[in-house]
């Protein structure tokens, strides 16, 4: 980074690899089909001389991390990286990895980020990414098709991907039936463990052996409709329907709390938005089709799956929906716990809204409106966000069955909690409802 | 016989074929790549690969056969599924 500006500098040592992928037409190829994310050779000062070449890519708004994804885009991302793959070898290349961490998502759809994964083709080797790809993908896939969506964030623990024989023993049997997991997870996992440390890769070094073109097209091609058969629907989340039924609001309460929003985001005019806690995205539209940059993060992965069908489905631009508890938010991980970000390191945004969210994190969850306020002035420079009062039926309903520990829960106490991070810019009640709209101004 | 059946049954013998071989009479990285391919994985897959290659080997033939036969029995230009 260089004044605000991404660079990626190509060595020596990886000049023929990158002359290649451009003479190749690989490059322009990818780039066209939307796949590889598009750079331009600057002349620059290189951080370590010498240089070959300096390359500024262009900036990907939000980054994250497919232990934030949904399984659709994981799935996504899976399917790309195999065309990805398979398009490299018609130019006579082929990627060096196979890691889901380098793919990013553009407008909803994957696209690769490491313009240097690329190597010239020799197609007499197994694909030496084989194995990055059945533990980055297939495995994660495979556990939420069969098991569970929640497993999806094993992938945060593992940072290479699933190990294969963990995969294995935690999906049903039937999942091996199927030939083509049957030979990628689990019989892949048992040729792991045989050959773990027995020394045989000193004795295979020894020998010659045969792999070919027809083998690599084989393994792609199994690859590719062993994802594509994988599915996930997000039908028995609890959450889905919440705006379909929307139990709290009234028409004319939908329709005003709709107005408030859209008069604080032409107001504030951010140039990026968090929409925490926004379920299918009804609310985040609001920033993404006035072109503004917009994530929109919630804890149900079967909201999130649907929000990303309809950004798909609708080729919808500036919004990226993504899994994330915001009582639990996505750590620092990695080396130094600095590999990859936390998700207040990849802020603050410029606005955040936190509509009908507040009452699920200080009730539901516990946290005292104090450390609330903290946590959302970290997250952003503007807030506009809902007060949902105990009189309300949503909160009636939490605290039926519950003791009532929440003496600090009101309008006055949210206030003021809020009063010492923030400066209140605007309050709006909703009609025909006992909500409360602020927008707010971090101090 | 239909080619998803024959594909099936070939599949079926050979993931016998496979879970048993692991023969480790095979390839030899020549040179270090960057990324540790894993000696369990990289030799797995020239097995499966040479399954798989003779699928598609398979596959192709069939493809080829199935037209030979639709340009021979047809007379008159028809419609044909792909």
């Amino acid at each position: 980074m260089r004044d605000g500006v991404l660079y990626r500098q190509v060595n020596p040592v990886f000049a023929e690899q990158y002359d290649l992928l451009i003479s190749s037409g690989l490059f322009a190829a990818l780039v066209e089909r939307g796949l590889l994310i598009p750079h331009e050779e600057v002349d620059e000062e290189p951080a370590a001389a010498p240089a070959h070449r300096i390359l500024r890519p262009e900036r990907i708004e939000f980054v994250c991390y497919p232990y934030e994804w949904c399984f659709g885009q994981l799935k996504d991302a899976a399917l790309a990286t195999l065309e990805i793959q398979t398009v490299a070898m018609e130019h006579g290349m082929s990627l060096r990895d196979a890691s889901a961490f380098n793919i990013q998502f553009r407008d909803g759809r994957p696209v690769l980020i490491d313009t240097l994964s690329f190597e010239r083709l020799d197609a007499s080797e197994p694909w030496v990414a084989y194995r990055q790809f059945c533990q980055h993908f297939l495995a994660p896939l495979a556990l939420v098709a069969y098991r569970d969506a929640r497993l999806q964030r094993l992938t945060q623990l593992h940072l290479d991907g699933i190990p294969l024989d963990l995969a294995a023993g935690l999906l049903p049997k039937r999942a091996g039936l199927k030939p083509s997991l049957g030979m990628h997870l689990f019989a892949h996992a048992r040729s792991q463990r045989r050959h773990g440390s027995d020394g045989s890769t000193e004795r295979a070094a020894r020998r010659r052996g045969g792999f070919n073109e027809r083998a690599f097209a084989g393994v792609i091609g199994s690859l590719r409709s062993a994802v594509s058969d994988l599915s996930w629907s997000p039908d028995d989340s609890p959450w889905a329907g919440y705006y379909d039924e929307a139990p709290s609001y009234s028409a004319q309460a939908s329709e005003h709390k709709r107005e408030i929003v859209e008069s604080f985001v032409d107001r504030v005019r951010p140039g990026s938005v968090w929409d925490l806690g926004g379920n299918t995205g009804a609310f985040a539209r609001i920033a993404s089709s006035r072109g503004i940059p917009t994530v929109c993060f919630d804890a149900d992965p079967g909201c999130v799956e649907r929000a990303h069908a309809a950004v798909v489905g609708g080729r919808e631009t500036n919004l990226l929906p993504l899994v994330m508890d915001l009582s639990n938010p996505s750590p620092g991980v990695g080396i130094a716990n600095r590999e990859r970000a936390s998700l207040a390191e990849r802020g603050p945004a410029d606005m955040a809204l936190a509509l009908a969210l507040v009452h699920h994190l200080a009730i539901g969850n516990n946290v005292p409106l104090d450390l609330l306020a903290d946590d959302l002035r970290r997250l952003c420079t503007w807030l506009a966000i809902e007060f949902v009062p105990k009189t309300d039926p949503q909160v009636r309903s939490m605290l039926a069955l519950r003791e009532d520990v929440f003496p600090g829960y009101t309008r006055e106490g949210f206030e003021d909690a809020f009063g010492r991070r923030f400066s209140r810019e605007q309050t709006e009640e909703i009609r025909d409802s006992e909500r409360v709209l602020y927008l707010m101004r971090g101090r | 016989m239909r080619p998803g059946i024959a594909r099936s049954i070939l599949f079926a013998g050979v993931f016998a074929l496979v879970l048993l071989a692991a023969a480790p009479a095979i390839a030899a990285p020549r040179h270090i790549a960057y990324l540790d391919p894993g000696t369990g994985s990289y030799m797995f897959q020239v097995v499966v690969g040479a399954v798989l290659g003779v699928a598609v080997s398979m596959k192709l033939m069939w493809k080829r056969t199935l037209a030979r036969f639709s340009r021979r029995s047809s007379r008159d230009p028809q419609p044909k599924d792909s």
